[in-house]
């Protein structure tokens, strides 16, 4: 489930690209630090080809007649390393998102974390390497892809549920969205494991060193994140800080006080539809003002938003205008490159 | 596999795109990404029911997309995969919020659908937005840009093997997937049980061809961090459409139309 | 002079891949290495560029491979890959082109003046934005050739350089490769291709020479059942 810039906010998704480019950060220099480092670059950047490539190949699920596909996180963490299935994973979501749509530009930062982070840095030295280290055996492969695809896929969601609450855009509230995204996310978990196991059982087999280098990989030890994590968290105050001032010059009480002088200015006749326009064109200013979107919902919502009949109205004529502008652009640009051809 | 053939294609028609020579095209990849980013990060700061302030964003797609010359039937498609989720959340919205915000006529619109408008227009802003950034310039002034905005060099090296062998490794798959359909009485899916040996194979190969491909740059002087950073200079038309993006992203945001 | 000494290289499992070769390259001499699948000759040009680990020595132009020079012996050699795709790893032409030039410290102008260089002199100058995946088997191997090229070695290895080609493609590629100044090692099946653009031939079987003359003794197709091709 990729993340999508309509829905997230900007303090939000700022935060999530600083975090996902800070464990770039950290990833870049952890393997520049391997002895292998130089080789291991073709081999993150064709592996991540593949895993791309691996995800439009559908398969059958069995007693479902549905179709699935791969994520490829843990099954390259468990080829090439966490770290370095990280930087794999990075690349091609960055390929998804620039080249097909799949992820926003801004919400590129949600989905590092959600799809990268997560499993490659996360799970996988926390739930696949601990079970294979006492030395691999297709059980314990099969055992270690299930829990940790399973492990990464949830935490992907909630992931997901959390960004897409703290934004504030969509309404449905945490229980329900969990209960319906949780549960896909289980049972797409074990299908994937069960793949996962399939390959990495089937790689062990035919080139053991491979899966075995894999395990042997370093890792982020806490030592290494000293430093970035003393950066980060000063970036997190800073953007934090500023953005908050951004949020308190418009707090929710200057929205009920704007409320309450739009109602005593006017008296009673709140029914009135030059009271509502005013009404809305108050809290219009409010919203316009306020860099972050409103977040609360419980709030009568009347007094957070400018809708009306003029905001469609006003919302069509600019429609009209923008279409119109680009038509008479390319109608422009057409008779220019008319003239030279009419010339020769 | 209808996904392999249509990922393939994708990639190729962009390719096509970007290599067209435009006034958007010409700009300093620096301005394409930063008037990207300011109209999604503006229309991102939106809230839930913006819907007619957001619209004056519109000027931008329809704009970039007459100057650059780009044909709606390649970018428009792409929505396609933004749109399953937005429309989730938009959906749930609509089910959530039934307060009506007004009537047109005696039909109430709730504020609910007020929001799946104000999320369509966003993700519509904001997909094309990036595709027109991506449709007007070559993945080399891309990788170009990202270094110098100082990602990482090896990283951008990792981004740009995947993206050349993206379209490599989906024509092998393409073909294994081909020869399977012929061999298995015309299966559209392959069966759960012979992804591994599928995938496998497919994995080794491809470290084996990594292992080519590195040997193949070691005999060309590779080193790690050799990839020097080239210089390219902002000009005035970079910086004026720049400025009118901001300029247009600011009217949105701080001033009242409707 | 590429010269070779008692060349030995062995696989992983310790059998031997190329066993005790040892042959001289003149400037502007083309070399036709011939030998059936798994005869060594890939082996043998890996080993040329220290990709794989040899015992036995190599020299060009007095300069022996070792760990010390080996970034200049890989710029005095240049070989061209069998598969194009293995090679053209960048996104587009012109930046794998470059990346040669590039990666051995040249100068942005002198990288950009070679690489406009060598694509015009090969003329694919067209091809300089395309990406490799839109080019024809001919085309690929083309540039893959101008990517070697632009370190400007002073010999070079081809690594079945007519594999994938149509007749066309290949006539192309002939005429290229006798354009190019360089001595050459040309590891090959095609034995028309070879006669076309080799002066003599070296037959490799299990790691050893076989022969070692005029190309004529191509064209003896008993002798050539005899050396097991």
């Amino acid at each position: 489930m990729h993340m999508s810039d309509a829905l997230l906010s900007p303090a939000v998704a700022i935060a999530f690209d600083a975090v996902s480019a800070a464990s770039i950060g950290i990833s870049v220099a952890k393997v520049k630090g391997d002895v292998f480092s130089e080789k291991k670059i073709p081999i993150m950047g064709v592996a991540g080809a593949l895993v791309f490539a691996g995800q439009m190949i559908n398969f059958t699920i069995p007693g479902t007649g549905s179709s699935g596909h791969i994520g490829g996180g843990i099954m390259l963490a468990g080829l090439l390393g966490g770290v370095p299935a990280f930087l794999s994973i990075a690349a091609v979501l960055i390929i998804q998102c620039l080249f097909f749509a799949d992820g926003g530009l801004l919400a590129l930062g949600c989905n590092i974390f959600n799809i990268g982070v997560i499993p490659c840095l996360v799970v996988y030295p926390l739930i696949f390497k601990p079970v294979l280290a006492k030395g691999i055996t297709s059980k314990r492969i099969g055992f270690a892809s299930i829990a940790a695809c399973v492990a990464g896929l949830e935490l992907g969601a909630l992931g997901v549920i959390a960004q897409t609450q703290l934004s504030g855009i969509a309404a449905l509230p945490f229980g329900t969205f969990s209960a319906l995204m949780l549960p896909i996310h289980l049972a797409i978990g074990i299908i994937e494991g069960i793949v996962t196991a399939g390959v990495l059982g089937f790689i062990h087999q035919m080139r053991p060193e491979i899966t075995q280098a894999a395990l042997n990989e370093t890792g982020i030890k806490a030592k290494d994140l000293n430093r970035p994590i003393a950066v980060l968290a000063a970036m997190a105050l800073l953007t934090g800080g500023v953005l908050s001032l951004y949020a308190s010059a418009n707090p929710d009480g200057l929205e009920w006080s704007i409320d309450k002088t739009t109602q005593n200015s006017l008296g009673e006749a709140s029914e009135l539809e030059a009271e509502g326009l005013l009404h809305e064109k108050a809290a219009d200013v409010q919203s316009q003002t306020s860099f972050l979107p409103d977040y609360s919902f419980a709030k009568d919502p009347q007094n957070s938003a400018a809708t009306s009949i003029s905001g469609i109205v006003g919302a069509a004529i600019t429609f009209a205008f923008a279409s119109g502008a680009g038509l008479i652009v390319a109608k422009i640009k057409r008779l220019n490159q008319g003239k030279p051809a009419e010339n020769g | 596999m209808a996904d392999l053939v249509s990922s393939l294609k994708d990639l190729r028609v962009l390719e096509g795109l970007a290599a067209k020579n435009s006034v958007i095209h010409r700009l300093h990849p620096f301005a394409k990404l930063s008037m990207a980013l300011s109209i999604i990060c503006f229309s991102a700061s939106f809230g839930r029911y913006s819907f007619a302030q957001l619209s004056l964003y519109l000027f931008y797609p329809f704009i970039m997309m007459a100057l650059a010359e780009l044909p709606y039937s390649v970018l428009l498609p792409r929505l396609a995969a933004a749109l399953p989720f937005c429309l989730f959340a938009g959906i749930a919205n609509v089910a959530m919020e039934r307060t009506p915000a007004f009537y047109i006529g005696s039909i109430a619109i709730t504020f609910g659908t007020v929001s799946l408008m104000t999320i369509m227009l966003k993700m519509y802003i904001c997909v094309m937005a990036a595709l027109i950034m991506v449709a007007t310039t070559p993945i080399s002034d891309l990788s170009a840009q990202l270094r110098r905005l100082h990602v990482p060099g090896s990283f951008v090296l990792v981004f740009e093997i995947t993206y050349r062998y993206i379209g490599l490794l989906l024509e092998q798959a393409l073909s294994m997937a081909t020869a399977y359909r012929l061999r298995s009485g015309d299966r559209k899916a392959l069966l759960m049980r012979d992804m591994p040996s599928f995938l496998g194979q497919m994995l080794l190969s491809g470290f084996d061809r990594a292992e080519r491909v590195y040997a193949a740059m070691q005999c060309r002087g590779y080193a790690i961090d050799h990839i020097r950073q080239s210089k390219k200079k902002l000009k005035t038309a970079d910086i004026a459409a720049i400025g009118l993006t901001l300029a247009l992203a600011a009217c949105g945001r701080f001033f009242i139309f409707w | 002079m590429l010269t070779i000494k008692n060349l030995r290289v062995e696989y992983p499992n310790g059998k031997k891949a190329v066993n005790g070769v040892s042959f001289e390259l003149s400037p502007g001499e083309n070399i036709a290495l011939i030998g059936a699948n798994g005869a060594g000759k890939t082996s043998l040009l890996l080993a040329l560029v220290g990709i794989l680990v040899s015992e036995g020595e190599i020299s060009v132009g007095g300069t022996v491979l070792e760990k010390k020079t080996l970034r200049e012996i890989r710029s005095r050699l240049g070989l061209v890959f069998q598969s194009p795709d293995d090679q053209l790893f960048m996104p587009t032409i012109y930046d794998d082109v470059s990346f040669g030039p590039r990666s051995y410290g040249y100068s942005e102008e002198e990288t950009a003046a070679r690489t406009n260089r060598i694509l015009t002199d090969l003329g694919i100058m067209h091809l300089s934005g395309s990406s490799p995946l839109k080019l024809s088997g001919g085309e690929k191997r083309l540039c893959a050739i101008a990517a070697v090229l632009a370190t400007e070695p002073e010999f070079l290895l081809f690594d079945e350089p007519t594999a994938f080609l149509d007749p066309r493609a290949r006539r192309q590629l002939a005429s290229t490769i006798l354009s190019l100044p360089q001595g050459k090692i040309i590891a090959t099946h095609d034995l028309d291709f070879a006669q076309k653009v080799c002066s003599r031939a070296i037959v490799l079987y299990e790691g050893k020479i076989l022969a070692n003359g005029d190309i004529g003794l191509l064209s003896d197709e008993q002798s050539l059942i005899g050396m097991g091709l």
